[in-house]
């Protein structure tokens, strides 16, 4: 630049550009008094990460057409795999009890914590009393605390039952209605196909939580951690044959291995990926790696059914999933319920099942034609999640959690019997509720 | 006293300037380290829940019921354990990786390169790749030992008690080992010849040599090395999480582990603060032994 107008003219050019900026600067000072004059109202979400793309942006600018009175800051969080550290960003940020946030994404097993704790809005005033008639029972449910409403539904998981129907069809076998006829079917296939690789059924018995999601369904629809009015129920009839039958599957029947006790999610998904359990207990993402030849064995010989059920009792399958919450310390609670609602309403549930396979939490969205031809295996899932069951409700939770772990773990280990792991538990929670 | 400048009207003397050039370094130490230290002590004191709101003052309760808490007791007993184990075998190897590295042979730059890998990838990446070597159905453990019927039906590595804790010691014991060979090397080639040439003149054989010159003169060095492990064994974190989660039942929880748990899974932060206290105290007082021990040392050579 110096070369071809010199000195002076850098100088005159440096100039024009300060004066310029400042200009700039001049200008949008004026400009937010008159966008405070609008009175827009700014409400942030903070959201979870999704994989795959963004569907969030997309759904925020449509809100704000339908709503052009409100404008949404979005936070993003890290993705659910780092659910420990959404959970410390919400907890850190909500117990300072101002308005920083108002509508967040949260696990579903965090309601009662954060219910108890009062960051919750009561949405019963924002919404239609028909209204929870359009979402799935558990659904409701895991977002309710004492009776209240304080989240709104987003999307479910739920544990299932995944099969290897090449190998069921060959003995003749109908997917498993009931614990015995697993076992049975299992045994069968085990002695006739004589591979020392291939094991039963492998579930996730590692000390962690998916252990606690796998006992709420060995438990069945009608056994319980917690009852309803929140006694210790554990060490009924039904809890020791849950632990019993956790016990026998290792230890009696030889069906699933011991090895299963290091498991979680994505070890259990591997040997069943490689061809080597006939049965797999494991949540809906599965079935997209399942049907990858890239990363599976066992393309188009998977079949996925409800978890099996006592004789007498009913499939239960645990409830997993993300909701909306709203922040009771929100200054604009009215808009911050609309923007949950939204993102709640049978179009944005539409949207996130086609973009990114997130199973709708309300039962009409499943009938929709043309998500039926895309993505058929979600909507297999609507028996499944018939029978969601939420993990135990209550604040306490996460410390409910641990005992559990620890408990049944030592169960799986074989150092204590199914009596000795549902009475340690049931003592070691009743002694923590009343704390 | 030498003065070396003036500061204003300030005569500045180079101690002063020493304490004054400190300042900022020592500034950042406190807001970084004495405060969440301290702030850790006063939380400990209180019983303080988010979930339950309550923030009250109970003295030493939580570390009375820490002494009741089988939890606690277990985790310290793991602790206490695994430290105990995996650093004793670290010395071990890592005293007879230094001697071979000691000695002059071709390519001895290389050996002393290559040893230091394990040491230098991330914690967390050594346990996942320890994760699924121990892995039962799929692991490179099982699969070597029964290609040379060692075993005739793969071990439960990381889903049995007994096992697991084997496991992550030799996990740490792998990744930690080069450090304390690096040490010990290090103090090797800083013993004069002379010392061992006088006393094979004297007719002192190999073992006495070893034991009467090299041994004890490696001794404070040693122990800086063992101090520098204990701590962080005291302390393991990573490994343990990532390799086992604290399970199979209960079987390898730590007190790091079991701090976590507590202070993040319960937001029950005023007990979490209490344990996370036990450790600091724990820690301060193998340090000092240690040094105490390092002091004699020193004296005694």
């Amino acid at each position: 630049m110096k070369t071809l107008i010199g000195n002076r003219g850098c100088m005159i050019v440096r100039r024009i550009l300060i004066s310029g900026l400042l200009a700039c600067l001049f200008l949008t000072a004026l400009m937010v008094p008159v966008a405070g004059a609008q009175e827009k109202i700014k409400i942030t979400l903070a959201s979870m990460k999704t994989f795959g793309i963004d569907t969030m942006p997309l759904l925020i600018r449509r809100f704000e057409k339908l709503h052009p009175n409100v404008e949404v800051e979005f936070v993003e969080m890290p993705s659910p795999n780092y659910s420990t550290e959404i959970h410390q960003y919400l907890v850190t940020t909500l117990a300072g009890e101002t308005g920083d946030i108002d509508v967040f994404t949260i696990d579903c097993i965090w309601f009662p914590e954060f219910g108890e704790a009062g960051w919750l809005l009561n949405m019963d005033p924002y919404i239609a009393a028909q209204e929870k008639a359009n979402y799935f029972k558990g659904a409701i449910e895991t977002v309710s605390y004492k009776g209240y409403q304080v989240g709104m539904p987003w999307y479910l998981d739920a544990g299932m039952l995944y099969y290897r129907k090449d190998l069921l069809d060959k003995y003749g076998f109908k997917p498993p209605k009931t614990w015995d006829e697993l076992v049975h079917q299992a045994q069968v296939i085990l002695k006739g196909e004589k591979n020392p690789n291939l094991h039963g059924f492998i579930w996730q018995g590692r000390q962690a939580e998916v252990l606690v999601c796998d006992l709420v369904e060995f438990l069945g629809s009608d056994g319980a951690v917690l009852d309803d009015k929140g006694n210790v129920v554990i060490n009924n009839e039904q809890g020791l044959r849950a632990a019993q039958l956790m016990y026998d599957l290792i230890y009696k029947y030889k069906i699933t291995p011991e090895s299963v006790n290091t498991y979680d999610e994505e070890p259990s998904r591997q040997v069943f990926t490689s061809g080597n359990a006939i049965f797999l207990r494991n949540w809906s993402y599965v079935w997209n790696i399942a049907q990858d030849p890239k990363e599976s064995k066992v393309v188009g010989k998977v079949g996925i059914a409800p978890i099996p059920a006592f004789k007498g009792s009913k499939s239960a399958s645990c409830l997993g999933g993300y909701q909306f919450g709203v922040n009771k310390y929100s200054e604009h609670p009215k808009e911050a319920a609309e923007l949950a609602k939204f993102l709640s309403n049978p179009e944005s549930q539409l949207y996130f099942a086609q973009k990114i396979s997130f199973a709708p939490t309300r039962p009409a969205v499943y009938d929709n034609a043309k998500l039926a031809k895309q993505n058929p295996f979600l909507v297999s899932l609507k028996d499944v999640f018939v029978y969601a069951t939420p993990r135990p409700i209550h604040p306490r939770y996460p410390e409910i959690s641990l005992v559990l772990q620890s408990e049944f773990s030592k169960l799986l280990t074989n150092k204590q019997t199914p009596k000795q792991a549902v009475d340690a538990a049931a003592e070691k929670i009743k002694a923590l509720l009343k704390k | 006293m030498t003065y070396i400048g003036k500061l204003g009207k300030l005569q500045v003397s180079e101690k002063n300037l020493g304490y004054f050039l400190v300042i900022p370094a020592l500034a950042v130490v406190a807001v970084m380290a004495f405060w969440p230290t301290l702030a850790a002590f006063w939380m400990s004191l209180h019983d303080i829940s988010l979930i339950f709101r309550t923030n009250r003052f109970i003295g030493l309760e939580n570390f009375r019921t820490m002494a009741g808490d089988p939890g606690f007791r277990n985790a310290l007993h793991n602790t206490v354990y695994f430290t105990a184990v995996s650093v004793a075998l670290e010395a071990l190897l890592g005293l007879v990786m230094a001697l071979v590295m000691n000695g002059a042979f071709r390519g001895r730059g290389a050996v002393r390169a290559s040893v230091l890998v394990p040491w230098a990838i991330p914690t967390v990446v050594t346990s996942t790749m320890w994760k699924w070597i121990f892995n039962t159905d799929y692991g490179l453990l099982n699969f070597l030992l029964k290609r040379f019927h060692i075993v005739s039906t793969y071990l439960n590595w990381l889903g049995d008690g007994k096992l697991a804790m084997g496991c992550a010691i030799m996990a740490d014991v792998w990744k930690t080992t080069p450090f304390i060979a690096l040490i010990l090397l290090a103090g090797l080639q800083t013993i004069s010849h002379d010392l061992y040439e006088a006393a094979m003149i004297d007719g002192a054989n190999w073992w006495q040599r070893f034991t009467r010159i090299m041994l004890p003169l490696l001794l404070p060095i040693g122990l800086v090395a063992v101090l520098l492990r204990t701590l962080d064994a005291f302390r393991v974190f990573a490994l343990i999480f990532v390799l086992t989660g604290g399970g199979p039942a209960d079987a390898t929880e730590v007190l790091s582990t079991y701090t976590y748990k507590v202070l993040f899974s319960t937001s029950n932060f005023g007990y979490g603060s209490a344990l996370a206290v036990s450790m600091f105290i724990s820690v301060a007082i193998i340090s000092l032994v240690f040094l105490n021990f390092i002091r004699l040392g020193s004296r005694s050579s």
